[in-house]
């Protein structure tokens, strides 16, 4: 310190205040871009997590209802006249039929004025008895006073006006009247359905209580003025069978020794599957196609110990069917509500008699009405004491429950799904718009079984599209995930003991100067991209190995015999043999002893086929195992994937080895073990934690791997682990099905949380590895 | 170096051990775990090799190969067929009595003529073949549309005039060829460019109404607007149909030239000549020939555009697209992970916190990256997009701009998905710079920036290098992700190109790694798109392999000079 005191050189070095000043400003300039970049990586990565996260949260957000308005039906009308109300798809205006002035009437929606009223022509002189309306398309089936059946259907037309709003107009267009033979009386009950190339079916009950069914092609059919009559005789001059022509209606009865006054009726669109209730709560079930003349199944008892919601003295009293007309749903006296699917009991069964699948949540009093939605599996349920609940039927979950006072006499819901109009008995109407996009997921939908239309019983499944309006989406992740750990289980097969033991070999038995070889060769290995992989293994390996495969097995057999046989053989060859390759060099021995065997291997499988599997190897499988063999299987993506993940699980496992303290294996050596000893004993157990995180991280890869799987597998989402068949991964699943997913629907939304699910799996897989590799790098480092 | 005690143990003693001894050891194991690593060893080069060897000699000129071939077992029916001998099987039959299986051999020839025969390649049993002949003059004929033609050529014409027939015929040919080949260029130019441009402009016009009809309130003022522009379409129509008349006419000139071809089985086929990309005679061409030949085509397989749904011609949109995507990946990853490793490194607080951030980091490495893609697809292209859309473009609604896969989403999902790597590489290099020369620097005055930028840049540089490298190359090996934020099998347009603003990072793109997964798979012809896709493969993988032997290199430089340093 004296020094500086008495040597005044520091005092003349001058700092110019003015570059002080931007050095410092320069620096303090940097310190916010280098934190403010630095951070906004961060927030970036963590963006990741929380956008995907954002866009699965609505999947789970429950149902929600704002009642918009509460008024009053029209004054001279009974609240009893209104039938079959409907809303728009824009939900710009109601309608219903007047049963009272034989008119379908349009309100608006807005303020609930009448915009206009459609006096139903054809219904002459005669009164309507019973209606009933269609979920799709807006076709109401009228029962008249008699004998007669009327199609009419409320058309709704779409324009725009000048300030590109939107204009809804409706129309009421009749389209057929159909007679019943030789009746004249009322039509009591009445039910309807119109598929998607014209052909309306119906079933119907008159006053006495005798059952019809009858179908009718409408789809060129207009009731004009010389129509009408043409179309009340062809109702009388065919009877008897099912079937239809050309405009010709049929109507023939449907007969069964019936207990009690059949009371409600529901039929199928394609004129088949027929139901009828009797007021003594007797379900009977027709196949018509089979026989009109005896019911298929009669179901007396709906209270037996089996039934979840069995309640004695309840009875059946509202019936209906959902879209796609495979679930027949029951609304019962004492409010609980069922779905009934068709199950084979033997597996040779032709037809199905229904049971009760989905019981879904009681209503406070006895159903009246259930109206089921025009897009998909939803339904709403009316009860006499007003409430109000909305179904989904595959996970009969509820979605939304309210109620209104009085009893629920009519339900519309609006075909978009998000508006309901209640008409109580009290003569009000209640308008409310729903929120509830996501009606199809539950945990249970994603992650359990869910019993699907048309399957015997409830299984996982995954198909989110189809080529019908009427399908049943099936959104079971767990057979993808069953598809991804299967590919990733195979593949480790595969890679983890050749890994390993390279890894092993390399770092305990290598002389650096050929490890500074191979390890760059590795690492190639694991810049391969995986769409070359994934080629390779499709279009090259898939049809190699489907004739080599006995060839596979038999390299798998004898390559450890003859390693071994061989190393037997060196050990006894001559000294001079042994100085030209030193140990530690043995690779230069092995690899044409590899090679050598693989091609012998391979070119003798054919001989191996016909001695042990007849010459037909995939043959033999087939009769031994019962599975057809598939050309892109398991065994071809084991191959293909073990292949991508070698390098990751080799590098790090490596590293494992190779940073085992060398005073271990100096110790050991010094007690006399042998090298390979010494590798097993001593460094493979002090390493096994790293050998872990490796196969994890491995794993992880695996896990994610998109391209290998989309083109080397079938993509068939099965659940099974057989390794001749193929799988359907999560990776490989978004690749394929995230570009035809409309944004932000339920597909999208499920799609990104099978993203989620994978990015979940492997963080959470990579960070436990990454945290046993720190904490075995501190012991290390203690030793 | 460190492991020579053990070394000197054993490889002193070459003595053999008896057989009981030798198995206490554990002797076979080290055998047995060689093995293991020589097997990982044959697999990649094993598949090196067969990407090699099917990608390699996809353009050399393939003898052509005719045969006569007995159909059935009549005598008479023989036919005789031309082409490519492609491979050989083995078939098992089962005898006709029931017992025992036989043999059948099998050669698959390549028939090409797909207009004629319906399909490129054919199987014939050995047995029926006969007369195996490689006649000089057997032309092959690569075309604009339905494959390649093999045959023998009979005349030239030129409209109705016959210019040459018989062995003149091919001299004739050559030269008219050269014609038709300029002509067809220039007809490619104009539709291309020139076309293309008032096509542009007249798209362009249509979208100014359609703003006017928007933005301009006044009735009167609107239609006034809407007529002027309604004028500028009018006269770029008028452009539009002399350049269509031209095309026109050079269509009819260049179709005035055609070629009379017959097949080895004696059917004539009149070929244009326009529409004949390459014809030439291999059992004719010498080796030198034949190499040039290869080279030529190897020139046009990177320097073309693709035909026939890819299965032909060049992958060059591939592959500008391939490079154009790593480009912009690089540029936007470079700065960000560099910030983000000085930032961990020498701002951030070290701390729990910062640790568990490294980890995280470390960790998003080995998030598949189809993960990424499904956030590319809704950040990027919806959200970010989508709102660009709704913002600046209102008036082309519903028809997305931003708002729908793009090179630039591709490009930054990518970048997401490869800044760890960048920001490894960096924190590494950056904690491999000696503290010592860090203080001195300090010590000098130098301020905190002052040092970073003088002195733990420049030596962290090649670290910085390694890892972006390393990142290309991932970029440029990964096809999952971009096939949802941007790939497309067919890209009409180049994202770069002569027109204003000539950088169109909203366009989608073609990839290398696409093409193969697309061609591979999803092309109605994948027998014959197979060996393209192999040279693609082939391509591919020099890239991806050049990259990362570059970063190996750099690193090993880097690591031998740290040592030095630190024994210096």
């Amino acid at each position: 310190m004296s020094i500086v005191a008495d040597q005044p050189i520091v005092k003349k070095i001058k700092l110019d205040p003015a570059v002080t000043r931007r050095v410092k400003m320069i620096d303090k300039f940097a310190d916010y871009l280098i934190r403010g970049g630095g951070l906004l990586v961060i927030v970036v990565v963590a963006l990741i997590f929380f956008f995907i996260t954002k866009e699965i949260v609505p999947l789970f957000l429950p149902a929600s209802s704002k009642s918009q308005f509460v008024k009053g039906v029209p004054a001279q009308t009974p609240a009893t006249a209104i039938r079959e109300t409907g809303i728009d798809e824009f939900e710009q205006s109601a309608y219903f039929l007047n049963a009272q002035t034989g008119s379908v009437e349009i309100y608006s929606l807005a303020d609930w004025s009448q915009t206009g009223t459609f006096p139903i022509k054809a219904l002459g002189e005669a009164k309507i008895v019973s209606s009933y309306r269609t979920p799709i398309g807006d076709y109401l089936f009228i029962g008249t006073s008699d004998g007669r059946v009327l199609i009419e259907q409320v058309q709704f037309n779409v324009t725009y006006d000048e300030e590109f709003k939107r204009v809804v107009t409706a129309k009421l267009k009749e389209i057929a009247l159909v007679a019943v033979p030789e009746y004249k009386g009322e039509i009591r009950r009445i039910f309807g359905r119109v598929d998607n190339k014209g052909l309306a079916s119906f079933g119907l009950v008159t006053a006495e209580g005798r059952v019809y069914a009858g179908n009718l092609n409408i789809e060129n059919l207009e009731i004009g003025s010389e129509n009408i009559e043409a179309q009340a005789a062809a109702g009388q001059e065919e009877e008897g069978i099912p079937g239809m022509d050309e405009g010709k209606a049929k109507v023939f009865p449907v007969s069964a020794e019936f207990e009690g006054r059949p009371e409600l009726v529901v039929s199928d669109r394609e004129s088949n599957r027929f139901f009828v209730i009797t007021d003594a709560g007797v379900l009977y079930q027709w196949y018509l196609e089979d026989s009109t003349e005896k019911p298929f199944a009669v179901y007396r008892d709906f209270n037996n110990p089996a039934n979840k919601q069995a309640q004695p003295g309840r009875k059946p009293v509202a019936m209906e069917m959902l879209i796609g007309d495979l679930t027949l749903l029951m609304g019962f006296s004492d409010g609980t509500v069922e779905g009934w699917l068709g199950a084979r009991e033997q597996k040779t069964d032709v037809l199905k008699k229904v049971k009760p699948v989905h019981y879904f949540k009681r209503l406070r009093g006895g159903i009246t009405l259930i109206q089921p939605s025009a897009r998909n599996k939803t339904f709403l349920v009316g009860s006499v004491e007003g409430a109000i609940n909305l179904n989904y039927s595959t996970t009969a979950k509820t979605l939304l429950a309210y109620e209104i006072p009085g009893a629920v006499i009519d339900l519309a819901y609006a075909p978009k799904q998000t508006g309901v109009l209640a008409v109580t008995a009290e003569g009000k109407v209640e308008y409310r718009t729903v929120h509830n996009p996501h009606p199809e997921i539950s945990l249970q939908s994603l992650f359990g079984k869910a019993w699907y239309e048309g399957y015997d019983e409830p299984d996982y499944n995954w198909q989110s599209s189809s080529g019908s309006d009427d399908f049943e989406p099936k959104y079971s992740l767990v057979p993808l995930t069953v598809g991804t750990l299967k590919g990733a289980f195979y593949g480790l097969l595969f890679a983890i003991p050749i890994a390993v033991m390279a890894a092993l070999y390399t770092s305990q038995f290598m002389p650096y100067e050929v490890r500074t070889y191979v390890k760059p060769a590795i690492e190639i290995m694991a810049a391969l991209p995986s769409v070359v992989i994934g080629f390779l293994a499709g279009l090259w390996l898939a049809p190699v190995l489907e004739d080599k495969l006995v060839g596979l097995a038999a390299v798998i057999i004898s390559l450890p015999v003859a390693i071994v046989l061989s190393a037997i053989i060196w050990n006894y060859s001559p000294r001079r043999w042994k100085e030209i390759v030193p140990t530690g060099y043995e690779i230069f021995l092995l690899l044409p002893l590899v090679i050598t065997c693989m091609l012998v291997c391979f070119s003798l499988g054919p001989v191996f086929d016909s001695l042990f599997f007849g010459g037909d190897f995939r043959q033999w499988i087939f009769t031994v195992t019962g599975t057809q063999f598939e050309q892109r299987n398991s065994i071809v993506i084991g191959l293909a994937m073990g292949f991508a993940v070698i390098p990751i699980i080799f590098t790090i496992s490596e590293d494992a080895f190779s940073n085992v303290p060398k005073n271990f294996v100096s110790a050991s050596y010094a007690l006399g073990a042998s090298k390979w000893q010494t590798a097993w004993r001593v460094i493979a157990p002090t390493a096994s934690p790293g050998v872990f995180s490796a196969i994890m991280i491995g794993f992880g890869r695996a896990v994610g791997e998109t391209m290998i799987v989309l083109m080397a597998t079938g993509n068939t989402p099965i659940m099974s682990f057989n390794p001749l068949n193929g799988m359907r991964t999560l990776s490989a699943n978004i690749a394929v099905e995230i570009p035809e997913a409309p944004v932000d629907g339920t597909h999208y939304r499920i799609l990104f949380l099978a993203a989620l699910l994978l990015f979940v799996l492997t963080f959470v897989v990579n960070t436990v590895a990454e945290i046993i590799r720190q904490h075995l790098r501190e012991k290390y480092k203690a030793v | 170096m460190t492991s020579s005690p053990n070394q000197q143990i054993h490889t002193s003693k070459n003595l053999s051990v008896p057989l009981g001894t030798f198995f206490r050891r554990g002797e076979q194991w080290i055998w047995l775990t060689g093995a293991t690593l020589a097997l990982s060893l044959v697999l990649i080069a094993g598949l090196l090799f067969i990407i090699v060897l099917n990608g390699v000699g996809y353009f050399w000129p393939a003898t052509l190969t005719m045969a006569e071939y007995r159909q059935g077992t009549e005598e008479t029916t023989r036919t005789k067929i031309l082409g490519v001998v492609m491979k050989h099987h083995e078939l098992r039959e089962g005898l006709p009595d029931g017992k025992g299986v036989r043999i059948v051999k099998q050669t698959q020839f390549k028939i090409g003529n797909r207009d004629l025969f319906g399909q490129d390649f054919a199987w014939y049993r050995d047995e029926n073949l006969s007369n195996y002949s490689t006649p000089e003059d057997a032309v092959a004929v690569e075309r604009m549309e339905n494959g390649n033609f093999y045959g023998f050529l009979e005349s030239v014409s030129e409209g109705d005039k016959v210019l040459a027939r018989g062995p003149d015929a091919w001299k004739t040919m050559e030269e008219a060829l050269k014609t038709t080949t300029a002509l067809r260029k220039k007809l490619h130019h104009l539709e291309r460019e020139d076309i293309g441009a008032v096509n542009r402009e007249i798209k362009e016009q249509e979208l100014e109404i359609k703003r006017i009809k928007r933005r301009i309130k006044n009735p009167e003022e609107r239609e006034a607007a809407i007529a002027r522009v309604k004028e500028v379409i009018a006269r770029e129509n008028v452009v539009f149909d002399g350049l269509k008349k031209k095309a026109d006419q050079l269509r009819v000139e260049g179709s005035r030239f055609t070629a009379v071809f017959r097949t080895a089985g004696g059917q004539e086929k009149t070929l244009e000549l326009i529409n004949i990309v390459d014809a030439y005679r291999p059992n004719k061409m010498n080796l030198l020939e034949k190499g040039l030949f290869y080279v030529g085509h190897v020139w046009g397989f990177v320097f073309d555009e693709p035909r026939e749904s890819n299965t032909e011609g060049g992958v060059f949109p591939a592959i500008f697209g391939t490079v154009m995507m790593t480009i912009i990946m690089s540029l936007v990853v470079t700065p960000f992970g560099v910030l983000a490793a000085f930032y961990l490194r020498e701002y951030a607080k070290q701390g729990p916190l910062v640790r568990a951030v490294r980890i995280a980091i470390n960790n998003l490495a080995g998030v598949p990256s189809i993960v990424f893609g499904v956030f590319g697809l809704g950040f990027f292209v919806y959200f970010v997009g989508g709102g660009i859309d709704s913002l600046f473009y209102p008036e082309l609604a519903p028809t997305p701009v931003w708002g729908t896969g793009g090179i630039l989403w591709a490009s930054l999902t990518l970048a997401l998905l490869t800044v760890p790597v960048v920001i490894v590489a960096t924190e590494e290099s950056i904690a491999a710079v000696p503290r010592g020369v860090r203080e001195g620097s300090l010590a000098l005055g130098a301020s905190k920036f002052q040092t970073i930028c003088n002195v733990v840049l420049p030596a962290s540089v090649p670290g910085i290098l390694t890892g972006v490298i390393l990142a290309m190359a991932r970029g440029a090996g990964e096809v999952a992700p971009l096939m949802i934020t941007g790939v497309v099998k067919l890209a009409p347009e180049l994202p770069f190109d002569g027109h204003f603003p000539f950088l169109h990072l909203d366009r989608k793109f073609m990839h290398l790694g696409f093409h193969i997964y697309d061609v591979g798979f999803q092309s109605p012809n994948v027998e014959a798109a197979r060996p393209m896709v192999f040279t693609t493969t082939l391509l591919l993988i020099i890239i991806v392999v050049a990259l990362n032997v570059a970063a190996i290199y750099l690193r090993d430089r880097i690591r031998k000079r740290y040592i030095q340093g630190a024994f210096a």
